[in-house]
């Protein structure tokens, strides 16, 4: 037992004497390990970003301004949990009902309890401008009472005591040029209403960075809440010398249904976005630090075959003079770690700057507040040596696994042509995989859950484990097909490079495949992602109608009664007010986010042409749904069959369907009644109002009308079409650039890989390059007959990078607008053959550069 | 010093006692230090590096102690390559007769591979006899060769100057192998050390452990 213990520590370990081998190994082979070390620290690097940007996403985030008085601040569940692990943010504010704030106050330990509401408001000044919040940041409105839990203190005149009355922070005023007496009209919704400032509030100690707020009686702010019996959170402030944690447990046992936040978790409260941010944060640099250690272990692995390949000779004379299979092992292992450490540590700063990088690429994308802070702490770098070390070491193994089997008489014999024959079982696969992706992409068999376009453009990953298997044969069709064509025969370097290609087919393919499978996924994600915007901006061309939109220039959106006011201006012959939200549908066991709109069915075709296909969308009325034939088969919906629906404040509802339509793309995948949608928006207003013309109406003298019409609303502004904004895609709203920098990473990683192989294919043939200079081929011939090499590769990896692309595309095409023809951008194009190229013939042309370096007799006469 | 148009010289010498610097030297490879290096008519020593390429093409052929050969090229192909490079046309007939007098008349397809070591040497001495050199130039040919196999490329390399009348250069350690050389010369901390003349191994053998160790 001691011994086994003994030995798996020793295989884990490696002794000094096996460490200082490894070391004289690997400063006499600095070439080969080169390609390890570099993508172990490149892969340490990104494990350790998003070990930092998950440690930051579970501990830091913003801290509260307004709450930062209270202990602990309750809220609703502003979470759908699909499992025990992850969760779908509500897109609207989940409320809690008014009367828990008693409740709560009656917990032991509690001293005081106060229900907060937050009322969406814009401040105009004296000439009927908007005064912004601090930053930039909305203005919210609230109760008196709740100033206590920041602690606000009235600086100059009084708490507001009469329903006209307001308290403004000093920040506001001071930007508004208000004071105590003077007058201001605040709009709520659109309703714009005059108040008497009665008093300046200074702000909590810590400021108010990310709002402004303002003040009204208690029951002046539920009023215009418009939700007289819900709370958007309850403040707790704690009897002298109770604990936080403590009391939160307390409260909860005691009160059902509130869910306790203490310390900066009180941030998310008082913050949704911060909230949000960390959900998303959280899960995917979860998800991609996993996977990014797969990777490094692929990659570490294929660049260490390539090295252990080139010292073969070494290892074979190590066999020869009686090193068991297991010193092989000890002495590889040995070597990964020492690689695998440096290489880890190496990427450690640049890790936590990428940390930065990646944050910075959030806060663009308006996925994370640019006041999330960011915890770099000593455990993501550990976690990340770690992992390093583990996949190094995983990777030495699987290669030194084959090379101690090898026969040492088999490896000291003279370098053999390559094995030619690709394994049939690796053929019969990569061969099989084709059809079955063919199928995904273009049978139109997407399952419920999915739809037919996520489904063509995950099947990309058939195609590119195809590749993966099929990568050599391949290669050999191109090059007897086309390599005539890429090199001249008649010049010797042309015909070096053909022959060359033609022998060598494995020690190219090692290089021209990872390029390829990189080709496919960025042209699936360059193309995907332009045919998805092209199809919704053709939907949303095409159904749109109304020939002017009113939106708010201000504040959360328009208030219904503005629909109202307009529907009676001569010349309009339709109004449609659109409320949008993000509900969730819940089908077999299945949850997904999808985007929605809330409208009114009267005479929508002609502001909004859905292109109803099923039922009738005039029947939208309570109790109902109309869906986009997309979502409808992906939830399994029939016309008159009812689905289960969470509103975006998670209020849940069984409505029947309706209807069914195809624009689902450009309007949003649910349509529910408006005045519904609108109940439950956090600001209860509609985004926008549709307004269409009779027909022969003069436009410019309808949009005056228009302006005449709503010039009691302050923030409403009439606008043409192009103010109707493209529906959010389902989601979260930073998901398309998380997944555009995570796939960045992703291909840089693979460029990487690609880098490291060809340079170390390249170098290595130092001899080969010295041989053919001493028998008379200028420097120029062998670099033109490296260049062809590179011509080679370069086109079968654009090639078949592109044609494993081309089903997914088509498919998703498909999909989205029923038509075959993605949408491809020569732009796009231009840039992967760009990058391609570079990748490809920058490192062949380097490398051989850098192998004809010393001279040709002192080259050939040296070691391998 | 002067060698002869069709005479068969051997190099020998102690490690250090500069033997591939005059090589390289005499092959056009490096440039002297001091003095001048002649090839025919041509002074090799004032020339730039893109002319002596050229010289090396078309007037020198080489033959090293190993790695000689492509891998992807077939023999006739590795044969030919020379020429290629210097973007001549291919005398079938000459290939067919080089290949034959060394032997391998039957193996132009084969690649390198599928070659034992002596062949492949032998196929490295026909390459650098495909352009009608004016000197060949070998670095320990039979350096990697078992006994056999270097008596077959040595008397290989004796028939190439008799029969073909081409200057041969060749630097070894081995006595055997210079013995079958018309004259001997031995080098010495950068200096001639002195020359045999149709030496046998055994004289050879001793004037080295004269020079000191080999």
């Amino acid at each position: 037992m001691i011994r086994r213990v003994g030995r798996l520590l020793r295989s884990l370990v490696p002794l000094p004497r096996d460490l200082s081998l490894a070391w004289k190994t690997i400063k006499g082979q600095k070439g080969g390990f080169a390609g390890s070390f570099v993508a172990l620290a490149a892969g340490s690097a990104v494990i350790t970003a998003c070990g930092i940007l998950l440690m930051s996403g579970l501990a830091s985030g913003v801290a509260p301004e307004r709450y930062a008085g209270a202990d602990v601040v309750l809220s609703a569940g502003q979470s759908f949990w699909l499992d025990e692990s992850s969760a779908v943010r509500y897109s609207e504010r989940v409320t809690l009902p008014a009367d828990k704030v008693a409740a709560v106050a009656a917990v032991p330990g509690v001293k005081a309890a106060v229900g907060d509401v937050d009322v969406e408001l814009s401040v105009l000044n004296s000439d009927g401008g908007v005064v912004g919040g601090a930053n930039g940041y909305p203005v919210y409105g609230h109760g008196w009472t709740s100033a206590e839990l920041g602690p606000f203190r009235v600086g100059t005149g009084h708490a507001p005591t009469a329903p006209d009355e307001v308290v403004l922070d000093s920040g506001l005023a001071w930007r508004a040029h208000l004071s105590t007496g003077s007058t201001v009209r605040l709009v709520v919704g659109s309703n714009a209403s005059t108040y008497r400032v009665v008093g300046i509030a200074d702000p909590p100690p810590g400021g108010l960075a990310r709002q402004s707020a303002l003040f009204f009686t208690d029951d002046q702010a539920v009023e215009l809440s418009g939700r007289p019996d819900q709370v958007a959170a309850i403040g707790v402030l704690a009897q002298p010398g109770v604990n936080p944690d403590m009391l939160s447990k307390a409260i909860t046992a005691a009160v059902p249904g509130v869910e306790p936040h203490t310390g900066t978790g009180r941030g998310d409260v008082e913050f949704l976005d911060v909230g949000d941010a960390r959900n998303l944060v959280v899960d995917s640099s979860a998800s991609f630090g996993g996977t990014m250690v797969l990777i490094v272990v692929f990659v570490v692995a294929s660049t260490l075959t390539l090295s252990v390949q080139q010292r073969r000779r070494e290892l074979a004379l190590m066999r020869a003079i009686g090193a068991t299979p297991r010193q092989i092992h000890w002495m590889i292992g040995a070597e990964m770690t020492l690689v695998s450490l440096s290489g880890a540590l190496a990427g450690a700063i640049p890790g936590v700057l990428l940390a930065f990088v990646m944050r910075g690429v959030f806060v663009l994308a308006g996925a994370m507040p640019p006041d999330y802070r960011m915890d770099v702490g000593v455990l993501p770098v550990l976690a990340s040596l770690v992992l390093c070390v583990f996949s190094a070491r995983i990777s030495g193994w699987l290669v030194a696994r084959k090379v101690a089997r090898t026969s040492p008489v088999e490896a000291l014999g003279e370098a053999a042509v390559e094995p030619r024959k690709l394994g049939r079982v690796r053929l019969a696969i990569g061969v099989l995989l084709i059809p079955v992706g063919l199928l995904l992409t273009l049978g139109n068999v997407a399952d419920s859950g999915d739809s037919v376009a996520d489904v063509a453009a995950s099947a990309v990953l058939f195609f590119v484990v195809a590749l993966g298997c099929l990568g050599p044969v391949l290669l050999r069709g191109a090059i007897v097909l086309f390599g005539r064509f890429l090199n001249n025969q008649n010049h010797a370097a042309g015909f070096l490079a053909q022959s060359n290609t033609r022998a060598n087919v494995r020690r190219l393919s090692a290089g021209a495949t990872p390029l390829a499978i990189g080709v496919t996924l960025a042209a699936v994600q360059i193309f995907g992602a332009t045919t998805t915007g092209a199809a919704t901006q053709a939907q949303l061309n095409d159904g749109l109608k109304a020939g002017h939109v009113l939106t708010a220039s201000s504040g959360a959106g328009v208030s219904p009664q503005v629909a109202a006011a307009v529907s009676s201006v001569p010349g309009v012959s339709a109004v449609t007010p659109v409320a949008r939200m993000q509900v969730l549908l819940t089908f077999g066991t299945q949850t997904k986010v999808f985007a929605a709109q809330g409208v009114t069915p009267d005479r929508l075709a002609d502001t909004m042409d859905l292109k109803v296909d099923g039922g009738s969308i005039a029947d939208l009325h309570d109790g109902t749904v109309a869906l986009s034939d997309v979502t409808a088969r992906m939830v399994n919906a029939k016309l008159g069959g009812t689905v289960v629906l969470r509103l975006g404040d998670s209020t849940l509802i069984k409505p029947r369907v309706v209807a069914l339509y195809d624009r689902g793309l450009g309007f949003g995948d649910v349509t529910l009644p408006n005045d519904l949608v609108v109940a439950h928006t956090t600001a209860q207003v509609d985004s926008a109002v549709l307004v269409a013309s009779a027909p022969g109406s003069d436009q410019g003298a309808l949009a005056d009308a228009l302006r005449k019409a709503v010039a009691a609303y302050p923030t409403v502004r009439v606008g043409g079409p192009a103010a109707f904004s493209v529906t959010p895609a389902a989601g979260d709203s930073g998901g398309w650039a998380l997944n555009l920098l995570f796939q960045t990473l992703l291909l840089g990683y693979i460029a990487i890989a690609v880098v490291n192989t060809l340079v170390m294919a390249t170098a290595a043939r130092v001899r080969e390059f010295a041989m053919l200079q001493l028998i008379g081929a200028g420097r120029d011939q062998v670099r033109a007959m490296m260049n062809g090499e590179a011509r080679t590769v370069i086109f079968s990896a654009l090639l078949f990078g592109l044609l494993a692309g081309v089903p997914s595309l088509v498919g998703m095409s498909l999909g989205l607008s029923h038509s075959p023809v993605p949408d491809i951008s020569v732009l796009g194009l231009l840039a992967i053959a760009v990058l391609t190229v570079a990748l490809c013939w920058g490192s062949i042309a380097v490398a051989t550069r850098f192998a004809m370096r010393s001279a040709p007799i002192d080259a050939i006469g040296g070691r391998e | 010093m002067q060698l002869r148009r069709g005479t068969f010289t051997a190099v020998m010498g102690p490690s250090g006692s500069g033997k591939s610097t005059f090589l390289n030297c005499a092959a056009g490879l490096d440039r002297p230090t001091s003095g001048s290096v002649w090839l025919g008519d041509v002074e090799l020593s004032g020339l730039g590096e893109v002319e002596l390429t050229e010289v090396r093409r078309e007037r020198i052929g080489f033959v090293f102690q190993a790695y000689n050969l492509l891998g992807s090229l077939t023999v006739a192909d590795n044969v030919t390559l020379p020429l290629r490079l210097a973007g001549r046309r291919t005398d079938r007939q000459f290939l067919h007769q080089v290949l034959a007098a060394v032997g391998l008349g039957d193996f132009l397809k084969r690649l390198p591979s599928e070659l034992s070591g002596g062949q492949q040497q032998r196929v490295a001495v026909a390459r650098a006899l495909i352009t009608r050199p004016e000197a060949i130039v070998a670095d320990e040919p039979t350096g990697a060769l078992d006994t056999r196999s270097s008596k077959q490329v040595l008397e290989l390399m004796r028939r190439v100057a008799d029969e073909m009348g081409q200057t041969v250069l060749m630097v070894t350690h081995d006595p055997v192998a210079a013995s079958y050389a018309d004259s001997v010369l031995f080098l010495a901390d950068g200096r001639l050390a002195g020359e045999l003349r149709r030496p046998t191994s055994d004289e050879i053998a001793s004037r080295m452990t004269h020079l000191g160790e080999w």
